[in-house]
C-alpha cells in the first residue's frame, strides 16, 4: 500500500471515526427500582452557584443545597430552609430559620451560615455568577441564633424569587476556606438537601445518595447516576435503550423523534424562556429603526415558531417569557404594538429608510445548534425584501465568546431561559446600558439614561404602578424594535416509564421529584 | 469493472458541472410547513427539516463536494511531484533541507491544523483547501523522491545527463513519463483523501456556511433526521463512499495498467 493510499483510508476512517464520536455511549445498566440514572445534556461544572449557574450544574446543585425559600407551583415565594419571614419595611427582610436542620455532615445549620452563603455573592473575591442577583442586597446579617435579616438598598419586589434560585445554604466554615473553588470535584460541597454528592468528576460523572437525615419530604430514589451526553442523538439512544432512564437534554423541536419511543414518555411544561432576534442598534443599517421594523415585518414567527418548537410552545407577543407577563398581568396581557408578518408592510418600512433597495449583512452563528437552523429560516425571509444575510459558521464557544464580548454583534438568534417570574430579572438585561457593556446581555445595545431610570422605577414599584410601568417600557420595546420576539418553548423531560414524575415551571429540583413508577 | 467506475465518477462530474441545473427544486428553497418529509412523488429522496428539496441540494451540492477535492488534487500533484523531482535528482543540500521540511510538516496532526486555520483563525473555505493541499503534499514528495532516485540511476538517465541535457529536462522529459503510474494513483488518491476531509470539516461544522447544498454538511445538518427522513442524511454519505470508492479503485486500476504498459 502506497502512503497516499494509506493517508486515503485514514482520512475515511477519520471521517467514520467523527460520525461514529456522535453515536457512542458507553454502557452503565444495572440500575436497582429506586436507582435514577439521568443524562444532561450537557457537563456540569460546579456544584456551587457562584461558579456553576447554568442548567447542567444548578440541576444537582438543586438536590443537593436548599434555598431559604423556594418557589410554589405558581411562582409565589414559599418556605424552605427559612420556615418563615417578616418585612419590617419595604427595602428589609427578616427570615426565621427552620428548626432542627443538619447538614450532610452532621453539623447544624445555623443564622450565620445562612447570611455568609448569601453575602459571598456580593464579595469580588468570589467573583460570583449569581452576583447581578443581588445588587440591590446591602447588607446580611445573622441576628441571634436563628434569624437572618437582609437589608436592600431599595425595595425590590423580586428578591424573594431570586433568592428561591440563587441563596443557596452551604456551610460557612467550607465556603470561606474556598471561595474560588467551592463546587469543584476536589472541593465538592455540603448541603442539608434530598440527596448527598457521592461522587463528582468532571469527565465520569456524578452520584447522588439519598439525605436519609433530610428534614423534608424523604425522597423516593436512593440513588442517582448522572452523566452527561452531548450529542443529541446519542442521547436519545442512550434512553431509547434503556442505558438512560431520564434526561432532560431534549429539545422541543425534537419532540417527534421523542414522543415516539418505546418505554419512554416524555413531559412538556411551559418554560421560563424566551427566544428573540436581536438587533445591534449601535451602528449599520441596523441604527435606522424603519430597517428594524421591516425586518420585524419580514419574518415570519407563526412558521419559525412552528419549526423550533414542534408544537410545544408558541409565538411570543412581548420581549418577556410568557411566565412573567401572567405573574404580572395575569389573563389580561395587553396588546403591545406589533409587526405581524406582512411583506408589503416590510418593504414599505424598508422604502422610509436609507437602504430602500436593502443591503447586504454579515451574520455569525454557532454551528450545530438552533441558531444554525433559526438564522437559514430568517435569511430565507429578509431575503423576500432584499436584505441578504451571509451567514458566518463559527464554532459553538468562539460564537458565545464572541457574543459576549460584543464583537462585530448585528442579527443575533437568543434564546435565555430565566429562574424567576419576576420581570426585572429579564429587563436590565434588555435594556440597561450597563448590560450593553462586554459581558452583558444587551446584544442589542438599546438603552438611555432614561430607560435606566425607568428601570429603577419599575424594580421598586408595586400593584398597579408596576404594570404601567412594565408597561410602558415593554411598549417602548415594541415599537423601537431592538428585539424581535419570536417565540418561547416548553421544557421537556424523557423518563422510562419505570419512573414517574410531575413537573412545572417553577420547581427546579426535579430530580428530586422523580419516583418509580406504581408496578414498575 | 472499469466501466463502473468510470460511468460512477463520470456521473458525479456531470452532477458536479450541471447538478443546479438537473435539481428539480431551488436548492435553497424553504418549506417551513412542509418540514422533514420521507420520499414522495413530489421529493423523491424527501426534504429536510427546512422543507427543502434532498435530491436538488444533492445534485446542487455535488459541485461544492467535488470541485474543492479536484482542487486539492492538482494542487498537492502538482507541488509534490515538482518538489519530489527536483529533491531526488539534485539530491545534496536540496534534498537535505527539503527532506528535513518534511520530516516537520508529516510530524503535524493535519486535521488539527486544518479546524485551527479554519475554525479558530477564521479562515475561509478557501484556506483550507489551500492548507489542505499544502498538508498532502509533504508525503506525496517522499513518495516521488524515492521513485526518482530509483530512476536516475538506470541508463537512459545516464544517457540524458551524458548527452548534456539541462536537468529539468532530463526530469520532466524523461524521467516523468516514467513515474506517470504513481502520480496518476497520488492524485486519485489525493482527490479521495481531500473529498472525506473536507466532507469530514463540514460535518464539523467549520468552513461553510450553513445551508450552503455540500454533501458533508447535509450529513451534519440532516443526522437528527434519521427517524423523520433517513435519505436526508444518508443520500450523501452513499454519494460521499461511492465516490471515494470509485475514485480509489480507478487509482489502483490505473497504476496497474500505466506500470504494465511502461514494463511492456
Amino acid at each position: 500500500m502506497t502512503s497516499p493510499t494509506m493517508r486515503a483510508a485514514a482520512a475515511a476512517l477519520l471521517f467514520l471515526s467523527v460520525t461514529a464520536c456522535a453515536g457512542s455511549a458507553q454502557k452503565s445498566g444495572g440500575a436497582g427500582r429506586d436507582t435514577l440514572v439521568w443524562a444532561s445534556g450537557a457537563a456540569p461544572n460546579s456544584l456551587d452557584i457562584a461558579h456553576g449557574f447554568n442548567g447542567a450544574s444548578t440541576t444537582i446543585q438543586m438536590a443537593v443545597l436548599d434555598t431559604m425559600v423556594t418557589l410554589d407551583d405558581r411562582g409565589v415565594p414559599a418556605p424552605a430552609l427559612a420556615a418563615s419571614w417578616t418585612q419590617p419595611d419595604p427595602a428589609s427582610y427578616e427570615f426565621t430559620l427552620r428548626e432542627g436542620v443538619k447538614f450532610t455532615d452532621g453539623s447544624a445549620l445555623t443564622a450565620d451560615d445562612a447570611a455568609y452563603s448569601l453575602r459571598r455573592h456580593l464579595d469580588p473575591a468570589v467573583a460570583s455568577q449569581a452576583a447581578s442577583y443581588f445588587t440591590t442586597v446591602k447588607k446580611v446579617e445573622a441576628v441571634g441564633a436563628d434569624k437572618v435579616r437582609v437589608t436592600l438598598n431599595r425595595p425590590n419586589p423580586a428578591f424573594l424569587a431570586v433568592a428561591a434560585v440563587a441563596w443557596q445554604v452551604v456551610p460557612r466554615k467550607l465556603a470561606e476556606a474556598h471561595p474560588k473553588d467551592l463546587g469543584s470535584p476536589e472541593v465538592g460541597t455540603i448541603g442539608t438537601g434530598p440527596f448527598k454528592v457521592a461522587k463528582f468528576s468532571l469527565t465520569s460523572g456524578t452520584v447522588l445518595e439519598r439525605n436519609d437525615a433530610y428534614w423534608g419530604p424523604k425522597p423516593a430514589l436512593r440513588r442517582i447516576e448522572i452523566k452527561s451526553i452531548t450529542d443529541a442523538e446519542t442521547l436519545r439512544m442512550a434512553v431509547r435503550s434503556g442505558e438512560v432512564d431520564g434526561t432532560d437534554g431534549l429539545n422541543a423541536r425534537d419532540a417527534r423523534k421523542w414522543t415516539g419511543l418505546p418505554g419512554v414518555t416524555t413531559f412538556f411544561y411551559p418554560s421560563n424562556n424566551i427566544a428573540y432576534l436581536s438587533m445591534a442598534v449601535g451602528a449599520g443599517p441596523l441604527k435606522d429603526v424603519h430597517v428594524r421594523r421591516a425586518i420585524a415585518h419580514a419574518v415570519d414567527r407563526a412558521a419559525l415558531t412552528n419549526l423550533m418548537t414542534a408544537g410545544h410552545g408558541g409565538p411570543a407577543t412581548a420581549m418577556l417569557p410568557h411566565p412573567q407577563l401572567t405573574a404580572v398581568y395575569g389573563d389580561a396581557v395587553p396588546a403591545f404594538p406589533d409587526q405581524p408578518l406582512d411583506l408589503a408592510a416590510a418593504k414599505a418600512e424598508l422604502a422610509k429608510s436609507a437602504y430602500p433597495d436593502g443591503f447586504t449583512l454579515s451574520v455569525p452563528y454557532a454551528t450545530g445548534g438552533d441558531s444554525a437552523t433559526a438564522m437559514q429560516a430568517v435569511a430565507a425571509d429578509l431575503a423576500k425584501i432584499g436584505i441578504k444575510i451571509v451567514l458566518e459558521p463559527n464554532p459553538g464557544d468562539k460564537y458565545m465568546a464572541r457574543m459576549m464580548a460584543h464583537d462585530r454583534l448585528a442579527i443575533q438568534y437568543v434564546d435565555l431561559a430565566y429562574g424567576t417570574p419576576d420581570p426585572i430579572e429579564v429587563l436590565p438585561d434588555m435594556i440597561s446600558r450597563g448590560a450593553a457593556e462586554p459581558q452583558g446581555f444587551n446584544f442589542s445595545g438599546y438603552g438611555s439614561a432614561d430607560l435606566d431610570a425607568r428601570l429603577d422605577t419599575f424594580a421598586s414599584a408595586t400593584g398597579e404602578a408596576r404594570k404601567t410601568q412594565l408597561t410602558g417600557l415593554l411598549t417602548e420595546i415594541a415599537e423601537q424594535v431592538p428585539y424581535v420576539p419570536l417565540f418561547y418553548t416548553d421544557n421537556a423531560v424523557a423518563l422510562s416509564d419505570r419512573f414517574t414524575a410531575t413537573f412545572g415551571t417553577w420547581r427546579f429540583n426535579y430530580l428530586t421529584l422523580v419516583r418509580p413508577a406504581s408496578g414498575s | 469493472m472499469r466501466g463502473a467506475l468510470v460511468t460512477v465518477l463520470a456521473l458525479a462530474a456531470v452532477a458536479a458541472v450541471a447538478g443546479s441545473w438537473l435539481a428539480p427544486y431551488d436548492p435553497a428553497a424553504q418549506d417551513l410547513a412542509l418540514g422533514a418529509a420521507g420520499p414522495s412523488a413530489a421529493h423523491w429522496l424527501g426534504t429536510d427539516d427546512l422543507g427543502r428539496d434532498v435530491l436538488s441540494r444533492l445534485l446542487a451540492g455535488a459541485g461544492s463536494a467535488l470541485f474543492w477535492p479536484v482542487l486539492v488534487a492538482l494542487g498537492t500533484t502538482a507541488l509534490s511531484t515538482s518538489l519530489g523531482l527536483l529533491a531526488g535528482y539534485r539530491l545534496g543540500w536540496v534534498d537535505a533541507l527539503m527532506m528535513r521540511i518534511i520530516d516537520l510538516a508529516i510530524a503535524m496532526p493535519g486535521m488539527l491544523v486544518l479546524i485551527v486555520v479554519v475554525g479558530v483563525l477564521g479562515g475561509g473555505y478557501g484556506w483550507a483547501v489551500l492548507a489542505m493541499a499544502v498538508l498532502f503534499t509533504p508525503g506525496d514528495i517522499r513518495v516521488i523522491r524515492s521513485l526518482t532516485l530509483a530512476q536516475r540511476g538506470l541508463a537512459y538517465a545516464e544517457a540524458a545527463r551524458t548527452l548534456g541535457l539541462r536537468p529539468a529536462r532530463v526530469m520532466f522529459r524523461h524521467l516523468l513519463p516514467n513515474l506517470a503510474p504513481t502520480v496518476v494513483a497520488n492524485a486519485l488518491l489525493s482527490f479521495v483523501a481531500a473529498l472525506v476531509s473536507l466532507a469530514g470539516l463540514s460535518f464539523l461544522g467549520i468552513g461553510l456556511p450553513a445551508g450552503t447544498p455540500d454533501w458533508g454538511l447535509m450529513v451534519e445538518e440532516n443526522r437528527g433526521l434519521l427517524d423523520l427522513n433517513p435519505w436526508a442524511a444518508l443520500a450523501p454519505v452513499i454519494l460521499i463512499t461511492l465516490v471515494a470508492t470509485a475514485a480509489t479503485l480507478l487509482g489502483d486500476r490505473l497504476f496497474e495498467t500505466l506500470s504494465e504498459g511502461g514494463a511492456r
